[in-house]
């Protein structure tokens, strides 16, 4: 990846921390609010493939990190392993804005908001914290799902056509030239 | 020869959680250094959106959080009668307390020094519940020790740096403190649930006399880990369920932990 890239990953990584601290704390369910970190793995990933969806998992993850409470470079793996398992259904054209149904990228995104959290709390109660297991965790799932099918798209949108290398990609089917 | 496609995927996602496992183990001191600067990028734009998104927050809050609001507002309505007819008596009662402070000085209030700390920073994760002050070992402000204010105890300080420490407030979920509570002095522990959350009290068997409204306050005997005698938290409901070996009750704290704007830090080491 360019160095742009990673720039435009930077910069995205900290406006939904903006967002987050902003917006998303205000929005409390049952005293839990969603976390808007799994949004840039999830997104990049659909748009631009596995390599991008890690490095905006890391780099999404580790900003994240440095205003939250739990271990640094623990939103790090989640989002990386993330953007790893969406970004090999990109590379496939699965959930492209222009190839796919509108709701495949929804679909997926919500269901990666619902797996993150339990990823990091396996990953924390690893490392020692068994208490990211708590009575709020679902809560926490289904908001997490829910925050990242909404915000999927518009993500896509704004940062995917950014990091997109066409290289890494098959990208949505196209009819073979002369076929027809 | 260039390796397969799949072999330098494997390769991207071993790198990658290299990489993010650098950073686990790294951990405070990249913290630190990156933390300031990432909040000195973002609060000008924080500041700009927070006036713009507070009043969508609060009307999110009430509508999904009604029977909580309506909840408070009983709450306050009771707090209020109660504040009112504290305020006529406060002439009698501080010429009592003062009394009371001259007979039998409080174990945390007089013969305790405090170091009163400013927060720096709510954190308001799902997972843990901690805030930032700006007192650290530098003001003599140690791991372990206990932090109060808001009407009582707020937590525990769980890391330091010279100019500024990490508490866990008594709701984080790895919080357990001994307690003591009635007239006879019945012991118990009571363990945080989370951020926002009730906490839930274990050891007390069935048929103790438990009365809503109760407060309770620290053992001092759960190893030395707090002193005696600062307010922990009001029962706010008991349950017996059939074949229990113990009550189950739930306990408010008695700090408002939303408003720590400024603590109190009880220079106490553990087990002194």
């Amino acid at each position: 990846m360019s160095a742009s890239r990673w720039l435009w990953l930077i910069a995205a990584a900290l406006a939904v921390v903006v967002v987050q601290l902003t917006l998303a704390d205000e929005l409390t369910v049952a005293g839990v609010h969603a976390e808007l970190v799994w949004v840039l793995p999830v997104a990049v990933g659909l748009a631009a493939g596995s390599k991008a969806g890690m490095a905006a998992g890391l780099v999404g993850g580790a900003v994240a990190d440095l205003f939250a409470p739990t271990p640094f470079g623990l939103a790090a793996i989640v989002g990386v392993l993330l953007g790893f398992a969406v970004g090999r259904l990109g590379e496939e054209g699965i959930g492209d804005l222009g190839g796919s149904a509108w709701w495949v990228a929804p679909g997926i995104a919500f269901g990666g908001g619902l797996v993150a959290p339990v990823l990091f709390a396996m990953c924390g109660a690893a490392i020692g914290h068994r208490s990211y297991f708590s009575a709020t965790l679902g809560v926490v799932c289904v908001l997490d799902a829910f925050a990242c099918a909404l915000l999927v798209r518009p993500v896509m949108r704004l940062v995917g056509s950014r990091i997109v290398d066409d290289a890494t990609r098959a990208g949505p089917l196209e009819p073979v030239r002369g076929a027809l | 020869m260039a390796p397969p496609r799949g072999r330098r995927r494997l390769l991207s996602l071993s790198g990658f959680v290299l990489a993010a496992l650098t950073l686990l183990a790294i951990g405070g001191p990249l913290r630190s250094a990156g933390s300031g600067l990432a909040r000195a990028v973002v609060s000008p734009f924080v500041d700009v959106f927070r006036g713009i998104t507070k009043p969508v927050g609060e009307t999110f809050a009430g509508a999904f959080n009604y029977a909580n609001v309506v909840a408070q507002n009983h709450q306050l309505e009771r707090e209020l009668g109660r504040l009112q007819l504290q305020q006529r008596t406060e002439g009698f009662e501080q010429t009592q307390l003062r009394d009371l402070l001259a007979l039998d000085r409080l174990p945390f209030v007089g013969a305790l020094h405090i170091a009163v700390a400013q927060t720096n920073y709510q954190n308001l994760s799902d997972f843990t519940a901690t805030i930032e002050i700006d007192k650290g070992s530098s003001a003599g402000v140690l791991t372990g020790m206990p932090v109060v204010g808001a009407g009582g105890l707020v937590g525990i300080v769980t890391s330091t740096t010279s100019g500024g420490a990490t508490v866990t407030l008594l709701t984080d979920a790895s919080q357990s403190i001994g307690v003591t509570f009635g007239s006879r002095g019945y012991e118990a522990v009571v363990h945080g649930q989370g951020p926002g959350k009730l906490l839930d009290e274990d050891f007390v068997a069935p048929g103790t006399p438990v009365h809503r409204g109760e407060a309770m306050y620290t053992s001092g005997l759960q190893g030395g880990l707090f002193p005696a005698g600062i307010p922990v938290g009001r029962v706010v409901g008991t349950q017996t369920h059939r074949g229990a070996t113990e009550l189950s009750i739930s306990v408010r704290p008695l700090a408002d932990l939303t408003r720590l704007d400024y603590v109190d830090v009880v220079l106490w080491e553990p087990g002194s």
